[in-house]
């Protein structure tokens, strides 16, 4: 590979300049600002207060607990995607219209998804009107207005619509694999299940290390809209998310010391989470 | 490949052109507020100084605003407004900006953050206006108007603090129980007045239950209308929105009496079954759908949508009646309402043009255009009665200057709103905890919120009188 | 370049008639699959549409059916007497250059962090990915300063600015995973024939990630389509305001008209889905062009 020492340094020059510009002052001003709060109209050094507050809020571990809740639907979000790009692989009759449809839900406004299924999975809505249709009515639930099911609601709506985007990105990866490893592992006798196994997931193995990594930061960091416009982090807080926490005291209850606490402490958390991936990936981690 | 080189090609020509056509918008344009060319002092949190306006010196004021969306009408009117008010004042152009509800606060908190933004801003009353002044974002409105003038405003008591008013009082937003007539007649219901007393309303509830009529439609799941259902009922058990202070910063328990009843009444409406049984499932909207469609006999409703509610069930069909009355305070019986408000900025450069065009908003004509476009009340006094031609508008109009009650909303933390009524009431509505508990919830949040506001604790004692 | 089906097709005389019947029935249950998916997919789209063609009455009375007729009125009160035109321009604007800009600088950076070795790449790296999970909520107050203290207040470029800086990350983390599985016989072949790196870059990298680029420009340009917080405190000008923006003003918390949200909503979702269905075919023949080599 042959490059002058300086060529790298061009290429990331604009991108680097930019994220610095955007991101160097507010981050540097959310860490400076976590540990102060207001006295008299002045902020004012508190050291760690500011997060001895969130450990002892019982409303911002709600919110944690359900970000990590939420992170349970990452596996089912690779694998379902996984499952349906091999499937559209196959290049049966339409399948270039199916990969589009597929891929619609993730165009969306989250506005949009958000009413309509708040709608659905109303005590009247559609879905406990199909499942009394169905003979199972002792199923039908209060969905949203419930704090056991609301969070798992939301869950299934966020997968509903994030899917796409994975099954896109493996599909798009899926064919710029050479046919030859296909050819070979078929002459071999391999079924099915072995192709996939063997060739197809090793092969995605850094796509699905990539929209595993995108969906657990979107589960952390990228649901307020959804939590927003579907519950509003109820009923009674049981859907409140970190997102959502921050948003309200930074914006609404006007403690914008505490909301930069929690995102300082979301910030550490994450870099703690990527650390370790580098650690058990070794040197296979994304910019090995 | 050439294909994505061409494609690319065409989309690099796209952007060039989108770049040039946004250089003319860089460019400072008359009514950009602040202008760009306008000394760097903008960024300092001093005052510009700039002396008193020469009479022929071009001034640009700008307003953000909000309230198209509970008063449509308003942003015609608003138009109106500027128009004539630049024929008047040639010299001077306003330029105004709707914000989404969404929006409102986070605009304004970068704007104040900035010392740089509007010239006008508009608030919801009581703390919504207060916590920024606190910050120091407003300057008083009573610096600016004549004594004559504020004394015709209504419900100045949401915006005085420090023996100053902060704000504008623009339109009047008040609650009440609207219901369906022909309902209440099918169960043998006074259709005139079906009910002044907590238990004759329980009453024609369960006369309403037992017909198979949904009594009251409601949705909390969004949280608002837990926020509704504590200012309507508990208001009643105070003799004033002071003793509300006083107990944000502790004189009072939440779980006193005087605090912890209204839960029991919630309680007991909901015990009784008299909420649509979705109602943990309805956002705020769907809840007023509900009636709309008259699946449910009353609602509590807000004035503001009186007149297009008037055209949907039909305007024989549509009653009010006052908040039932359970509390013992000296409240009791009176009409919530609340006068949403402007306020001028602390680094307008041009306060006293402000105020002025403010003033504008307040005489008659413009007070009368007002109704005339929205339907809704201004909050003045001089506002003509004779103009309101719904009988069931002028009553309550008449009930406003009879006995005009605070929204207690706008007296307390909106922390302790949202964490312990929206959350209390979802709670309870979805049969999770009692009135006890939900009361003890709300001492815990407003515990929470003392530990970490001390500076807004001080300045509610202020507000108190102490 | 036609890609095969994956069930093996070896088969004797006899088993043949069995291997089919599996290939019918595996290829039956993919089309069920896939059919069910399309339902699931499509239902909002349906009710997005069909609502936006009812009047408020209607839709409050039955939430799903369809109109008893086609009324064009909920189209008419979301746009007449707006300016929707200019609403229109602005986001166009706003999405065009930002989309353009950031997939410039981060395809960049993504070749370098794919392909050469430096200093300070795993730091950059690792930085990148950080920067992800900063919610743009708590960015809001501080840029704002920023962008006072820059000028650039009410003006596109303080937008584009930030869109650009916060679809960096993503952006740059995506290419960088494609950039990387690029085999590396091709890039020799292109240094033997006297190839520069930006060469390199334009004709080779950018080509054969045809899919992933042009997935990333549609999912980029859908973001800063849909973008409403930004595009609300940055672009305070009535003359700049975006469509999305625009829109949704008339959301109050106590009183939203459905049909009417829906009416204006399909108007923007429009050009997004056109922007992903013409990328299509483009990045379809980009593969196969590319991928022969």
């Amino acid at each position: 590979m042959k490059y002058k020492w300086y060529e790298p340094y061009l290429f990331i020059a604009p991108g680097t300049i930019i994220l610095l510009l955007v991101f160097f002052y507010p981050v540097v001003r959310l860490f400076r600002d976590s540990l102060m709060a207001p006295r008299g109209n002045e902020m004012v050094l508190v050291g760690l207060s500011n997060f001895r507050y969130l450990f002892s809020d019982d409303v911002f571990r709600m919110a944690i607990a359900n970000n990590a809740k939420l992170l349970l639907s990452v596996p089912i979000m690779v694998v379902l995607a996984l499952f349906l790009a091999i499937l559209l692989f196959e290049q049966i009759r339409g399948w270039q219209f199916y990969r589009t449809t597929l891929f619609l839900p993730y165009l969306l406004s989250i506005t949009v998804v958000g009413v309509i299924f708040g709608y659905m999975f109303q005590y009247r809505g559609v879905v406990n009107t199909l499942l009394q249709g169905i003979g199972l009515g002792t199923l039908a639930k209060d969905w949203l207005g419930k704090s056991e099911y609301a969070l798992w609601v939301v869950m299934i709506v966020i997968i509903w619509k994030e899917v796409g985007f994975g099954v896109v990105l493996f599909l798009a990866r899926l064919m710029s694999v050479q046919e030859e490893l296909f050819e070979a592992a078929r002459l071999d006798g391999a079924n099915w299940l072995q192709l996939q196994w063997y060739i197809t997931i090793p092969q995605l193995k850094s796509v699905i290390e990539f929209f595993t990594v995108i969906s657990v930061f979107t589960m952390l960091s990228w649901v307020f809209n959804y939590i927003y416009v579907m519950t509003n982090g109820g009923p009674g807080n049981a859907t409140m998310v970190t997102e959502l926490y921050i948003y309200l005291m930074g914006f609404r209850y006007r403690m914008m010391h505490i909301a930069s606490a929690t995102s300082v402490l979301l910030v550490g958390i994450t870099i703690v989470f990527i650390l370790l991936q580098n650690r058990i990936l070794g040197e296979e981690g994304a910019y090995a | 490949m050439k294909s994505i080189r061409k494609s690319l090609a065409v989309w690099a020509v796209i952007a060039l052109l989108a770049v040039l056509a946004s250089l003319p918008a860089c460019a400072p344009q008359p009514t950009q507020a602040p202008p760009p060319t306008e000394a760097p002092a903008t960024a300092a949190p001093a005052p510009t100084p700039t002396p008193a306006p020469a009479k022929e010196e071009q001034i640009t004021l700008t307003i953000w605003w909000w309230g198209e969306q509970e008063a449509p009408g308003a942003q015609a009117w608003l138009e109106e407004t500027i128009a004539e008010y630049q024929k008047l004042h040639p010299n001077i152009k306003i330029q105004h900006v709707l914000q989404t509800t969404d929006g409102l606060i986070p605009a304004f908190k970068a704007a104040a953050e900035a010392k740089q933004g509007p010239d006008i801003q508009y608030f919801w009353g009581g703390v919504w206006t207060l916590e920024d002044a606190w910050a120091g974002s407003l300057v008083p409105l009573s610096d600016y108007w004549p004594e004559s003038e504020i004394k015709h405003l209504i419900s100045n008591e949401e915006r005085m603090y420090d023996g100053k008013l902060w704000g504008m009082a623009w339109y009047l937003s008040g609650n009440s129980i609207a219901y369906n007539k022909a309902l209440l007649a099918k169960v043998g219901v006074d259709t005139e007045k079906p009910f002044t007393t907590w238990d004759e309303f329980l009453t024609v509830c369960q006369k309403l239950k037992d017909a198979g009529i949904t009594p009251l439609a409601g949705g909390v799941k969004d949280g608002w209308f837990g926020g509704w259902l504590w200012q309507l009922l508990e208001h009643q058990a105070l003799d004033s929105a002071d003793e509300l202070k006083a107990a944000s910063i502790g004189e009072y328990k939440f779980t006193d009496p005087k605090f912890a009843d209204w839960w029991k009444r919630l309680q007991e409406l909901r015990d009784k079954g008299y909420w649509n049984p979705d109602i943990t499932s309805l956002d705020y909207q769907q809840g007023q759908d509900l009636w709309v469609q008259g699946q449910a006999a009353m609602i509590f409703g807000n004035d503001t949508f009186y007149k297009g509610w008037m055209d949907l069930v039909g305007e024989e069909n549509f009653g009010v009646a006052k908040i039932p009355v359970w509390g013992k305070g000296k409240l009791a019986g009176g009409y919530v309402v609340t006068a949403q408000g402007l306020g001028i900025t602390s680094w307008s450069p041009h306060k006293q043009e402000a105020a002025d065009f403010l003033l504008f908003m307040h005489t008659p004509d413009r007070l009368n255009a007002w109704y005339k476009h929205t339907g809704v009340f201004p909050a003045d006094d001089r506002f003509d009665p004779n103009q309101i031609t719904s009988p069931i508008m002028r009553q309550i109009f008449q009930w406003i200057v009879e006995k005009p009650n605070p929204n207690l909303e706008n007296f307390a933390p909106s922390m302790l709103d949202e964490q312990a009524n929206f959350v209390g009431v979802q709670r309870l509505l979805a049969g999770e905890i009692d009135a006890e508990q939900a009361a003890q919830l709300s001492e815990e949040v407003i515990q929470k919120w003392r530990s970490q506001n001390p500076d807004a604790v001080e300045h509610f004692k202020k507000w108190l009188g102490k | 370049m036609a890609v095969k089906s994956q069930v093996g097709e070896r088969a004797t005389a006899g088993e043949s008639v069995r291997l089919k019947a599996r290939r019918w029935a595996w290829l039956a249950f993919c089309e069920l699959v896939m059919i069910i998916s399309a339902v699931v997919a499509l239902f909002p789209i349906y009710f997005m549409v069909v609502t936006s063609f009812k009047t408020q009455k209607e839709y409050i009375a039955d939430r799903w059916g369809l109109p008893a007729r086609i009324t064009f009125d909920n189209y008419v009160a979301a746009f007449a007497g707006k300016a929707f035109g200019q609403w229109f321009l602005n986001s166009t604007i706003l999405t065009v250059v930002s989309v353009l800009l950031v997939s410039l600088c981060a395809g960049l950076a993504a070749y370098a962090l794919a392909r050469m070795d430096f200093i300070g790449r795993r730091l950059l790296g690792n930085l990148n990915i950080s920067l992800m999970i900063v919610p743009p909520v708590v960015m809001l107050v501080p840029l704002f300063l920023l962008m006072v203290e820059l000028k650039l207040v009410n003006t596109y470029a303080s937008a584009i600015l930030i869109y650009v800086g916060l679809m960096m990350p993503f952006s740059t983390y995506l290419l960088t995973n494609f950039f990387k599985t690029i085999p590396q016989d091709i890039v020799d072949a292109a240094y033997m024939d006297g190839c520069s790196n930006l060469g390199i870059f334009w004709r080779i990298m950018l080509p054969l990630s045809g899919p992933a680029f042009f997935t990333l420009i549609v999912v980029n340009a859908m973001w800063v389509w849909n973008e409403l917080l930004i595009a609300l405190v940055f672009l305070q000008d009535n003359a700049l305001k975006t469509l999305m923006v625009g829109l949704t003003v008339f959301k109050s918390r106590y009183n939203l008209n459905i049909p009417v949200t829906m009416a204006g909503l399909v108007v923007a979702t429009v050009p997004i889905v056109a922007l992903y269905l013409a990328s299509q075919k483009s990045f379809i023949r980009g593969l196969t062009a590319g991928a022969v080599k």
